[in-house]
């Protein structure tokens, strides 16, 4: 009987140790946070209509990722990662609003990387876009697999520029086909404000008139964007963005952009090639102060944009 | 008897013989005669020395006091203190029965010369006293001993065998042929001793020596009394006439030409035909491999004959089983105790099994007197240990294993070599304890090998197989050596014991059966002199057959099983208790899977972000295989754990078939038991994983799905270790069954890339689908993805999305693709003469469309009531979702009109054949519903994609931040990518006539078009299953207990047993056929010699 009892004692230890894992299992459960639900209603869906030809005419115009980086390639400037938007932070991006910005940063960013010819940070840069283009379910444009090839195999750099190129507009196009033309919109102005980041930042580096004409230049295309962008101006978070770059547009009062006629002047090059220069050219007149505001204000607002 | 008490006993006579005039002549005699019969010559003088010194020194020393003290007929106190010492002594060390034997001796010894005076009588008196002899049993000695007319003697203790009637009724009786004088046979009760006395003047022999007139023998167990007319008379015969009012129930064993052939043809034995009554010790001997463990299978029932018959009492045992049901008994060579339990409690659940009706007092009362009985009291707390770890001797272990029969006291016993291994004091201990039980009506059969003389002397009949299953011998033991001697020619044929010594030589049998021919070198030749079927022709012409006549009564029946619940409880507490008391095996059980858990989960919690000491959930890549490492783990364990249950017990379960106890009960218990650790188990190692990983919010998922998938692993070994018969094996097929479970779990290697042969594009493989690994693994990477805090709020948006995007995106344009295949097809090949393979294109296109197109109708139907039913988003509640296509919102629209714009209608699909088909008319039609279909679609998606958005920013602004803590949290990016599949680069496939979605499975409702059909897609977030949706991770878990309780049955059944042993027969009687063969030739086994 003495074994009976004994054996007893075991079981319920046993239950003890059994309740007590369930007890501390069940108190860890389900964890702290409470969820919030969404409000009780929701305003109906509106579908904003954008004049087609308005937003073909503005993407015409714009400067692709590629081209923002290939000024800069002229001016020997020496890389720096410091200047892309970290990786890290596209990977938080939660809306679609910022996933999109981010997916018009980032594809600057690869521009820029393009020009440096960093594989690794290509390949990097190449990833988080996938994964941005893939939330916004445009990833069927992005060929990874082919760019991540091209990234990593040298000679094949302008190559990987092209596509990237092309699957940038692709994207682009089926946003607006699909009805997200506010989508589209917010990767222009990725684009866009990402290229100007980076002008003003490699312009402080290292002052240089072509680049300081650019950012200066880019008055009326910040005045096309904004037409756009402020479609969306009933949103919260366009709102915001569109006040800022009202603010930008502001700076740009006092910057002039003339048309000046002349004629064409042929020269020729070391080859004997004859070169044909247009004559008529754009002339910006600026301040420095401006410039330095305007500098200023960009790299405010990328910043903002960020990290939303 | 030892030195000591032969000394003690001479001083005993010697005190008893000097009483009143001192020694006899007659009575110094007789002591010398008692003396030659223990010892050899010079002992039996130097004992003789010692009886005469201390009966002279008494005269002596009687002599010199005589003068000065009166001579009275009082025994001397000087004599009775002596006398009481003596016995002391003498208690000491000799049992009940040797004593009652003394007693015997010393009235014998009185009686040579009739010299009863008082004073001797007072001697032995004191004697009987100081032995605690009942003061009824010295009277009946006192008489037996003494009285010479049988006429006097009347008492229930004693047999009278003469050829005479009876006077008086109190004593029992055997008529005799003409004999002078009387036996008579006394029954010492409490001792089970018998004495033998003859008053008559004939040649009475007792076991082949004579019986002299008026001397006492001993009249052991297997004695046989041979009387100069008519029939000897057998112990049993006499132990019968006692146990008369023991409530014997008359039992008849009639055993019909029976024959046993094996599945391959080959006979196991062969036309058995013996019958014999209650009280009997067969024996059953045997060279090995003439068929003794198939004859006693058949005798018993275990196996049914192939022909001829066992009738008990007039009932065939192998047709009439539940008459019969408890009166046999059955104990197999191999033990049948369970090592973690003491000696007291194996008894113990094994007499609770028996007995329904006695309360578990009585039960403890009867267990304990069967333990005393069996000498194993003093033992009943040792724990009984096994072979490597012996607590208790190989003699205890097997009287204990008796002793679960003997608990019960069937009618029939049947055993299987008790002595083996066991040394000659404990053999004949075994077979006394038999012995006795045949005393007491009992029919038992035991299968002995190379037994002793003594041994072999206690059977009541023997029955003696020769290769081939022949049947060479049945009858009396002694008559045996006889019957073969004198077919062998041998000197003194007749003599069946040594006449000095009474010994047998039973192993001479075998030498004289299977002996072998001489050749003209003097060398043996493997031709037998007298083969198997020549021996059974001798025995079958040569023996008189003994007829025993056939019970009409039922046979008793002593069993009183439980009923199926009590059973279930009796078994579950033998099992628990003999786990519990094996301390490593509880420990081991409750540290390893924590253990486990631990060590896993450690190893890969792992930190992306080099610069960062943060642990975030969402960024572990790892969660996947954990999962999928936790389900291996399962397996593992719950396939170890339960893989040598069953084999272990499987020569206690042999037994218990036997008692007809429920196997469902016992199987119950058991996986009762091995649920309860799995529960456990499960617990502990979700509990330390989980935590460690950080996966919040889903413990109770995770150890559902571990405890079943645990239980399904203990079912399985539970099969196998019903269906093996070595450890060995056992462990060897673990690793088959589960490199299976591991790589068909869906986590390994894709489906949709296995081979062809298995492989199935738009489903899990039907072989996956039988592996509970992968039903586990999806059902809770499926939980872990939908259900998980973060993903549970955007779910619905989420699927709505991608399904919609999928249509417009990738299914329409595939669809309006194969419209326009057609027309091309058709254009390019206008006016020239392949008109069949252009045909045999449009008709792949046609089969295409009207697979896909009636799918897309009903796709749509759903989606929208889908919609309308508020589905979309948990908790958003009263959500007014517009879906604005041709000027009017489809949700708010009635069914008619949404079927009116968006459903092709039932006409333009059957008229999707090479016939009736048009281009410009149903081509038209078609593309026209793809546009609709497109865009419906797409103001689905934006309207989901926009809803999400609100919902997201409503989130961030009342806790900024709240996504993507969330997100960390709760969700896992790598399990996300693999339940959406990103890494397929087809996302949609084309094979035959279906389109297959291949991205994002987690959001693809199943197909519904098979009612009864559960196969699905791998990650699918619901099953569909007779009619109903059921949420993947309940459906799997279902699915998973189906396959455990479905893998019940065939361990119900033994199925897997039966199937092996199927396949096993095959080759053993083939190797059998080869040895019998052999054997003709060789004509025995060479390890007999």
């Amino acid at each position: 009987m003495i074994a009976f009892s004994k054996n007893l004692i075991m079981i319920k230890k046993l239950i003890f140790i059994f309740i007590s894992v369930i007890f501390f299992a069940s108190c860890g459960d389900g964890g702290d946070d409470d969820t919030i639900v969404g409000p009780d209603s929701q305003d109906d869906v509106r579908e904003v209509q954008i004049d087609p030809e308005k937003i073909n005419g503005l993407i015409e115009s714009f400067p692709s990722p590629i081209e923002m980086a290939a000024t800069i390639e002229d001016l020997r400037v020496p890389y720096s990662k410091k200047y892309l938007v970290p990786t890290e932070v596209a990977a938080d991006f939660d809306s679609n609003f910022e996933k999109a910005l981010g997916l018009g940063m980032l594809s600057a960013d690869l521009g820029y990387l393009n020009v440096y010819a960093r594989k690794n940070a290509i390949v990097e840069y190449l990833t988080s876009i996938k994964r941005l283009a893939d939330a916004l379910d445009v990833d069927q444009f992005f060929e990874f697999q082919t760019l991540k090839r091209l990234a990593t195999n040298s000679n094949n750099l302008d190559s990987l520029m092209f596509l990237s190129v092309s699957s940038y507009h692709d994207m682009d196009e089926h946003l607006r086909k699909t009805r997200r033309s506010n989508l589209s919109a917010l990767m222009i102005t990725g684009v866009w404000t990402e290229g100007q980041y980076l002008a003003c930042r490699v312009n402080k580096f290292k002052s240089d008139k072509s680049t300081e004409e650019i950012i200066a230049g880019q008055k009326d295309i910040l005045k096309e964007l904004l037409s756009v962008l402020e479609f969306f101006d009933d949103k919260p978070k366009f709102k915001k963005m569109n006040d800022q770059f009202r603010e930008l547009l502001k700076l740009y009062d006092n910057v002039e952009i003339k048309l000046v006629e002349g004629e064409d002047k042929i020269s020729y090059g070391l080859d004997s090639i004859p070169v044909i220069e247009p004559g008529e050219h754009t002339e910006i007149i600026y301040t420095q102060e401006d410039l330095d505001k305007i500098q200023n204000k960009v790299i405010q607002i990328r910043n903002n944009l960020i990290s939303l | 008897m030892s030195e000591e008490i032969l000394k003690a006993l001479m001083q005993l006579f010697a005190i008893i013989a000097k009483q009143d005039e001192g020694v006899a002549e007659q009575e110094e005699k007789f002591v010398k005669t008692f003396l030659a019969s223990q010892l050899s010559k010079t002992q039996v003088e130097e004992y003789m020395d010692l009886f005469i010194k201390h009966s002279e020194r008494e005269e002596k020393k009687r002599k010199k006091k005589e003068g000065k003290e009166d001579p009275s007929g009082q025994v001397k106190m000087v004599d009775s203190v002596r006398v009481m010492g003596i016995c002391r002594k003498i208690n000491r060390t000799l049992d009940h029965k040797q004593k009652v034997i003394v007693l015997a001796r010393l009235f014998e010894m009185i009686n040579v010369e009739k010299k009863l005076s008082e004073q001797r009588m007072e001697i032995i008196s004191v004697v009987a006293d100081a032995f605690n002899l009942s003061s009824q049993e010295y009277s009946e000695i006192e008489t037996f001993v003494i009285e010479d007319d049988y006429n006097k003697v009347d008492s229930e203790a004693v047999l009278i065998i003469n050829d005479k009637e009876l006077p008086h009724t109190k004593s029992q009786h055997i008529l005799s042929e003409s004999l002078h004088g009387s036996v008579l046979i006394l029954q010492i009760k409490s001792a089970d001793l018998y004495f033998l006395k003859y008053t008559g003047r004939q040649d009475v022999f007792l076991n082949s020596t004579n019986v002299y007139n008026n001397r006492i023998y001993l009249f052991a167990p297997g004695s046989i009394i041979k009387l100069p007319k008519g029939k000897p008379i057998h112990y049993s015969d006499v132990v019968a006439r006692f146990m008369k009012d023991l409530e014997i129930s008359n039992l008849s064993f009639i055993v019909n030409k029976l024959q046993y052939r094996f599945k391959t043809g080959d006979i196991g034995v062969r036309d058995i035909s013996f019958s014999v009554d209650h009280g009997k010790l067969v024996g059953i001997m045997g060279a090995s491999g003439s068929g003794k463990t198939t004859l006693v299978n058949n005798l018993s029932g275990i196996t049914t004959p192939s022909s001829g018959e066992v009738r008990i009492n007039g009932i065939n045992l192998h047709h009439n089983n539940g008459e019969l049901e408890g009166v046999i008994g059955y104990i197999p060579q191999d033990d049948l105790l369970i090592e973690e339990l003491t000696v007291f409690q194996n008894l113990y659940y094994n007499a609770k099994l028996c007995f329904k009706d006695k309360n578990d007092e009585e039960i403890t009362v009867l267990v304990n007197k069967t333990l005393k009985d069996l000498g194993l009291y003093e033992k009943k707390d040792l724990k009984v240990g096994n072979a490597m770890n012996k607590t208790i001797s190989g003699g205890q272990r097997k009287r204990l294993n008796i002793a679960l029969e003997l608990i019960r006291e069937p009618s029939i016993l049947f055993v299987d070599e008790p002595t083996s291994g066991l040394s000659s004091r404990d053999s004949e201990n075994v077979m006394e304890l038999l012995s006795e039980l045949t005393q007491k009506g009992k029919l038992i059969f035991v299968v002995i090998h190379q037994p002793s003389s003594d041994i072999y002397k206690m059977f009541d009949r023997m029955l003696i197989l020769d290769q081939g299953g022949y049947m060479v011998w049945y009858g009396n033991p002694v008559d045996a050596i006889v019957h073969f001697k004198t077919i062998d020619n041998q000197i003194n044929a007749d003599v069946g014991e040594c006449r000095l010594c009474g010994n047998v030589t039973p192993e001479l049998i075998f030498d004289i059966i299977e002996a072998e021919v001489v050749d003209e070198f003097g060398q043996y030749t493997e031709q037998r002199k007298i083969l198997p079927y020549e021996w059974e022709r001798h025995y079958l012409e040569g023996v008189p057959k003994e007829e025993v006549e056939e019970v009409e009564d039922e046979p008793p029946a002593n069993l009183n099983i439980p009923n199926w619940f009590k059973q279930f409880s009796i078994f579950l507490t033998r099992d628990v208790l003999s786990k519990i008391s094996n301390t490593q095996y509880i420990v081991l059980n409750l540290l390893e899977a924590p253990l486990l858990g631990f060590i896993l989960a450690f190893l890969i919690r792992y930190i992306a972000d080099p610069t960062s000491n943060v642990y975030i959930f969402f960024d572990n890549e790892n969660i996947p295989p954990y999962i999928f490492m936790s389900i291996v783990v399962a397996l593992f364990l719950g396939l170890t754990v339960s893989a040598e249950e069953i084999f272990r017990d499987r020569k206690i379960l042999k037994r218990e078939k036997f008692l007809h106890l429920s196997r469902s009960s016992y199987l119950s218990a058991k996986i009762v038991i091995l649920t309860v650790i799995s529960a456990i188990q499960a617990l502990l190692f979700v509990v330390i994983g989980n935590t460690i990983l950080g996966i919040q919010g889903m413990y109770f998922a995770y150890w559902l799905t571990l405890f079943s998938v645990f239980v399904f692993a203990n079912f399985m070994g539970l099969n196998i270790s019903s269906a093996f018969n070595s450890a060995v094996t056992i462990y060897i097929l673990i690793p088959l069954l589960l490199i299976p479970q591991m790589a068909l779990g869906g986590a390994m290697f894709s489906f949709s890339k296995l081979n062809r042969v298995i492989g199935s594009v738009d489903k899990v493989p039907i072989i996956a689908d039988l592996m509970a690994s992968r039903w586990a693994y999806e059902g809770l990477m499926v939980h872990q993805f939908i259900e998980n805090k973060f993903e549970k709020q955007y779910f619905d948006y989420d699927q709505v999305k991608s399904n919609s995007n999928f249509a417009q995106d990738k299914l329409i344009p595939k669809l309006s693709e194969s419209i326009e295949a057609i027309e091309i097809v058709t254009e390019e090949n206008k006016g020239k003469n392949n008109k069949d393979s252009v045909n045999k294109v449009i008709e792949g296109e046609l089969a295409l469309l009207r697979y896909q197109l009636p799918k897309g109708n009903r796709e749509i139907l759903k989606l929208v009531d889908k919609l309308r039913k508020h589905r979309l988003g948990k908790g958003v509640k009263k959500i007014k979702f517009d879906v604005f296509y041709n000027n009017f919102d489809v949700l708010a629209a009635d069914n008619k009109t949404v079927k009116d714009s968006l459903i092709i209608p039932d006409e333009l699909l059957n008229s999707l054949n090479i016939k009736d088909y048009n281009i410009e008319e149903q081509g038209y039609a078609l593309m026209d519903y793809l546009y609709k279909w497109k865009d419906f679609y797409l103001a689905v998606y934006s309207s989901a994609n926009e809803l999400r958005e609100n919902l997201i920013a409503y989130q961030d602004e009342k806790i900024p931040g709240y996504y993507i803590k969330f997100r960390n949290k709760y969700h896992n990016e790598h399990l996300d990518d693999i339940v959406r599949n990103i890494y397929e680069k087809n996302k949609i496939l084309r094979f035959n006539e279906k389109l297959i979605r291949q991205e994002e499975p987690v959001y693809m409702e199943p197909d519904d078009s098979n009612f009864i059909g559960f196969r699905s897609h791998f990650y699918a977030p619901h099953k569909y299953f007779l009619g109903n949706t059921y949420d993947t991770f309940w459906f799997n878990i279902f699915v998973i207990w189906a396959m455990s309780l479905l893998l019940y049955i065939p361990l119900y059944y033994d199925h897997l047993r039966k199937i092996i042993e199927f396949f096993g027969d095959l080759k053993f009687n083939k190797k059998g056929e080869n040895k019998e063969k052999k054997q003709k030739f060789k004509g025995g086994d060479k390890s007999k010699k």
